[in-house]
C-alpha cells in the first residue's frame, strides 16, 4: 500500500471536486478508483476519459446525468465536473414527467445519457423532455491530452440534488464546491482511508449519501465499489468478497438484511467503518450491526441534503458498550459546522456546509433564520441536548399529527411499541382523518402478536388518543428507492382497510 | 403457469408471485419492474428465487438486469446459456483427457 499522507495534506490544495479527483489521479494514477462488477478502473484511465468526454460537453452551467450506476455513468458525472459545470444526477426509476420538471425548474440545457439511444426506458424519458442538448456518454472522443479540469471557484455550484417537497414539486438543493470541501475536510480524518481501501457505493446518485460514497473514496485515493440493489441486501457476502473497509447504509437496510438472515454474527470481520444515516437509528438496529461487524466503528450520521451529506455524527468504537433502548444520539457537529436549538426545539445549522438557498427563493426565505448576524438553516428536526452536548433526535416537526386537538409524535408510539416487543421494528402511520378517529395503524413484520393484548399494554403506557386502532402484520416493511422506510406505501396499504369491515389479523397477510 | 412472453412459465410464476400489481395484467417485456410494484425488498425475494431456481449466484445479478421484465429474462436466459456452454466445455475437456490415454 502507498504511504499515506495526512488527510489535511490530501484535501487542502484543490478547491473543487474535479480538482480533487485530478489531484488523486496525479498521485495515484494506477490505483483503482471504481469497481463495477468485474471491471476495475484506475484513476488515470477515469481522469483521461472524463476529460475527453468533457470536451464533448463543452461549456455548460449544469449538466444532467441519466443512467444506471455503472462505469459510464460515473465517468459522465466526472466529465460534467471536468467541463466546469455542476452535475445534476437523474434516475431512470423516476417517472419521465418528474425528470422533465426537474430539468425545466433548474433551467438545465444539457443531458448526458449512458444508455444507448433506442433503449425503451431511455426513449420514454427523452420523449418527456423538451429541446435540450443530448450527449451520448458511451461515446468518448479521442483523448485530448489535457487532463486538468478547470478547478472552478469554490463558490460555484458542484451538484444539484432534488428532494421531495411537501407541495409535491421536487425541491432543488444546489450545493457548492465550498460546501462539499468543508464536509470532506471535516469528516475524512475519521476514516483514515487511502489507496487500496474500498468504500461501498450502495445508494442512488440522486441521494446525497452517494456523495460521500464516491468522494470519501476519491478524495483519499481509495476505490468505490458499485453495489447493485440486490447485493446491498446481502452485505455479508458482497462486502466481504470485495474487502470493503467503509460501508454506508440506512437503518432500514440493516433491518432488512438482518431479517433475511444476511447479517449473521461476525459476518463482517474486516469492516473498519460502518456509517449509518438517512433515518433515525434504533438501538436494536445498531446492535444488529455491531453483532455482524465486531471490529468496526459505528457512526450514526445526521444531516439534511441542505447541509451537505451529514453535519453531525455519533461514534461508537468497537470496544464501547452499545446503547440500549430508543434511538441513538445524532451526536455532535462535524468540524466547521455550528448547531443551536431554537426555542421550539428545532435544530438549526450554520457554517460552510450549509447551502445558500433553494432554486425556489420563496422556500429559501422560510427555511432560514438570522440570529446573531449569522444565517441558520432550519432543519425541521426536533432535538434535545444530552450529556456532554450530545444531540438527541426527537422526531420531525412535520411528523407530528394533530388528532382532536392533540399533537401526536408518531415516533414516540413506535418506540413504546418496539420496547414492548423486545426491540422489534414498528411503524405507525395515520390511516384516517375522519372526525373523532385517530386512525393510527401499527405495522409489524411477522411473527404475529396478539392484537388485543398489544393494545391493552399500549393503553397502559400511552394516552388513549395515541394507541393505534389496528395492529397490522405485513411480510416486509417496504423501503423507498433510497433504502429508507416507505411511509407513503404503508399509509396507502392501511388506507385500503378504511371504511371496511376490518379484517382479523390472520387475514391481513392474505390481503397483502 | 403458461408464459405470456418469450420467457418460461416458471419465470412468469416467480415474477407474478412477487410483483403485487400483476394480477390480471399481461407482463410486458419493456415495462419497468417498478411499475408492477417491485419494492426494494421485492428485489431480494425475487433475486433469491431466481438464483435458487436457475442456479445463478446472487452476486452475479446486475442493477441493469432488474430494469424491465424483458431485461431480467434476458439476464436469466444468458446466464443459462453460459452455464450450458461451461458444462459442454467441461465435458469436452473430460473427453479429451480420456482420449489422450495414459501418459507414456
Amino acid at each position: 500500500m502507498t504511504a499515506r499522507t495526512t488527510e489535511a495534506e490530501r484535501v487542502a490544495p484543490a478547491s473543487s471536486l474535479d480538482g480533487l479527483f485530478a489531484q488523486s489521479a496525479r498521485r495515484y494514477p494506477d490505483a483503482t478508483c471504481l469497481i463495477d462488477g468485474g471491471h476495475r478502473v484506475s484513476y488515470g484511465q477515469m481522469a483521461r476519459e472524463a476529460a475527453a468526454l468533457a470536451t464533448a460537453i463543452g461549456p455548460q452551467d449544469i449538466v444532467a446525468v441519466l443512467g444506471e450506476r455503472e462505469f459510464a455513468t460515473y465517468r459522465a458525472y466526472l466529465a460534467a465536473l471536468y467541463a466546469g459545470a455542476a452535475v445534476a444526477p437523474l434516475s431512470l426509476d423516476f417517472p419521465p414527467e418528474r425528470n422533465a420538471r426537474i430539468l425545466a425548474q433548474a433551467g438545465i440545457r444539457c443531458l448526458v445519457h449512458t444508455d444507448r439511444r433506442g433503449d425503451p426506458l431511455l426513449e420514454a424519458q427523452l420523449a418527456a423532455i423538451g429541446d435540450i442538448t443530448l450527449i451520448d456518454g458511451l461515446i468518448v472522443p479521442p483523448e485530448a491530452g489535457e487532463e486538468q479540469p478547470p478547478d472552478v471557484p469554490a463558490e460555484s455550484l458542484a451538484y444539484l440534488i432534488f428532494t421531495s417537497g411537501s407541495t409535491g414539486e421536487p425541491k432543488g438543493v444546489p450545493i457548492t464546491h465550498r460546501s462539499v470541501r468543508a464536509f470532506l475536510r471535516g469528516v475524512l480524518p475519521n476514516y483514515e482511508a487511502g489507496p487500496g481501501d474500498v468504500f461501498s457505493q450502495c445508494h442512488a446518485l440522486t441521494f446525497d449519501f452517494s456523495v460521500f460514497e464516491m468522494w470519501g473514496a476519491w478524495a483519499s485515493g481509495a476505490a468505490t465499489l458499485v453495489v447493485p440493489r440486490l447485493q446491498a441486501l446481502d452485505p455479508a457476502a458482497t462486502l466481504s468478497r470485495h474487502g470493503v473497509a467503509v460501508w454506508c447504509c440506512t437503518p432500514s437496510l440493516i433491518d432488512a438484511a438482518a431479517a433475511a438472515g444476511q447479517l449473521p454474527q461476525g459476518s463482517l470481520p474486516g469492516l473498519r467503518h460502518l456509517i449509518i444515516g438517512g433515518e433515525p437509528l434504533a438501538a436494536a438496529t445498531a446492535a444488529r450491526a455491531r453483532t455482524a461487524a465486531p471490529n468496526a466503528t459505528i457512526d450514526n450520521v445526521y444531516g439534511p441534503t441542505e447541509t451537505t451529506v451529514w453535519s453531525t455524527f455519533y461514534r461508537i468504537e468497537p470496544q464501547q458498550p452499545m446503547p440500549t433502548g430508543g434511538t441513538l444520539p445524532i451526536g455532535t457537529p462535524c468540524p466547521g459546522a455550528h448547531v443551536r436549538i431554537s426555542e421550539a426545539g428545532e435544530l438549526l445549522v450554520s457554517g460552510p456546509q450549509v447551502f445558500d438557498g433553494y432554486l425556489d427563493a420563496e422556500l429559501t426565505a422560510v427555511k432560514f433564520v438570522t440570529q446573531d448576524e449569522q444565517r441558520w438553516y432550519r432543519t425541521g428536526d426536533l432535538v434535545t441536548e444530552g450529556e456532554a452536548g450530545v444531540l438527541i433526535h426527537r422526531g420531525r416537526i412535520d411528523s407530528q399529527v394533530k388528532v382532536n386537538g392533540y399533537r401526536i409524535e408518531l415516533s414516540e408510539i413506535e418506540h413504546v411499541a418496539s420496547r414492548l416487543l423486545g426491540g422489534r421494528r414498528t411503524v405507525v402511520v395515520r390511516t384516517s382523518t375522519g372526525p373523532g378517529d385517530a386512525g393510527l395503524a401499527l405495522f409489524l413484520e411477522p411473527p404475529q402478536v396478539d392484537e388485543d393484548a398489544m393494545r391493552r399494554r399500549l393503553e397502559q403506557l400511552l394516552p388513549a388518543y395515541m394507541v393505534p386502532r389496528r395492529v397490522l402484520i405485513i411480510d416486509q416493511i417496504p423501503l423507498t428507492a433510497n433504502g429508507k422506510l416507505d411511509r407513503d406505501s404503508l399509509s396507502d396499504l392501511a388506507a385500503t382497510w378504511r371504511g371496511q369491515q376490518l379484517a382479523p389479523i390472520e387475514e391481513v397477510e392474505q390481503l397483502r | 403457469m403458461t408464459a405470456t412472453g418469450p420467457w418460461d412459465g416458471t419465470f412468469e410464476r416467480l415474477l407474478r408471485s412477487r410483483l403485487p400489481a400483476t394480477i390480471e395484467v399481461a407482463l410486458e417485456p419493456e415495462v419497468p419492474l417498478t411499475h408492477y410494484g417491485l419494492t426494494s425488498l421485492g428485489y431480494l425475494e425475487l433475486g433469491r428465487a431466481l438464483s435458487e431456481h436457475y442456479g445463478i449466484s446472487i452476486g452475479a445479478f446486475t442493477e441493469r438486469a432488474f430494469r424491465t421484465v424483458g431485461s431480467l429474462w434476458h439476464f436469466v436466459a444468458d446466464s443459462q446459456l453460459e452455464r450450458v456452454a461451461d458444462s459442454q466445455l467441461a465435458v469436452r475437456a473430460d473427453e479429451q483427457l480420456e482420449s489422450s490415454g495414459p501418459v507414456q
